[in-house]
């Protein structure tokens, strides 16, 4: 597939997710239970004509990207922003890293940094929010490292992996940004 | 106690220096694997228990010593 760069970091860059996409890896990210441990998607089985549905689905308050390696243009998970309320200047974001090979080398410190650096400079949006379980500690500390602050505990607040567990809550205004780059 | 917090991060986080300004933030070392590494550390060295929510929140050398000062009773 000829990949469209919409923002470009140095391990990874942001595209469209494409329809096509349904014929690659993405499928089985979503059907696997290790991958949608702490996401709400992957609950029952989905398949190709689900997955279509969702890329098809344009709306004003979500848009989903594809992260690819710069490297090998290898598509390897999936961010978003969603719930964007454009009166209030607001966005949740979302991360799937569906490639396992590349969870714990920075891809959602980079990714997140390209989509809130984004979502301020050319979106005009006030503050950024994203929810976590308090257990996903790598997580945590991404956000952490962008500047985000914890706003709440929202105590067993989902059913994931057989107990309930606590949600923290995360946000972040423009001033308390951190931008991340691996040229430091 | 300072000092047995900078050497214990200085070994866990591979750099020479750190001071009351080191953050997650400014240090590129301080990730979420080395941030677990630290906080069973100071658990260990200072025989206190850090609960989940208490360990997020210590992403800085002043929040540690902050921490510390005020859970003195279990050092």
């Amino acid at each position: 597939m000829d990949d469209v760069y919409f923002l470009k970091g140095k391990q990874i860059y942001l595209r469209p997710l494409e329809v096509e996409d349904i014929n690659g890896p993405y499928l089985s990210w979503v059907n696997d239970q290790e991958i949608t441990k702490y996401l709400d998607v992957g609950l029952f089985p989905t398949n190709k004509e689900d997955l279509k549905s969702f890329i098809m689905d344009k709306n004003q308050i979500r848009f989903n990207f594809a992260i690819c390696t710069t490297a090998e243009k290898l598509h390897i998970g999936n961010c978003s922003y969603a719930e964007i309320n454009w009166i209030h200047r607001i966005a949740e974001i979302g991360i799937m890293i569906g490639n396992k090979d590349y969870w714990g080398r920075n891809i959602a410190l980079e990714t997140y940094s390209l989509l809130v650096d984004y979502a301020f400079q050319k979106l005009a949006l006030r503050k950024v929010n994203a929810g976590v379980v308090l257990e996903n500690i790598a997580m945590i500390i991404t956000l952490k490292k962008l500047g985000f602050q914890t706003e709440g505990r929202f105590r067993k607040h989902r059913f994931y992996v057989g107990k309930y567990v606590d949600i923290m809550r995360f946000s972040l205004f423009r001033e308390e940004f951190i931008p991340f780059s691996l040229d430091e | 106690m300072e000092e047995k917090v900078f050497e214990i991060c200085k070994q866990i986080f591979n750099v020479e220096n750190i001071d009351e300004k080191t953050s997650i933030s400014n240090l590129q070392t301080w990730d979420s694997l080395n941030h677990t590494h630290l906080i069973m550390a100071l658990q260990k060295s200072f025989n206190c228990e850090i609960t989940a929510e208490q360990g997020i929140e210590l992403t800085s050398i002043s929040a540690i010593l902050h921490f510390l000062k005020n859970n003195k009773s279990h050092g």
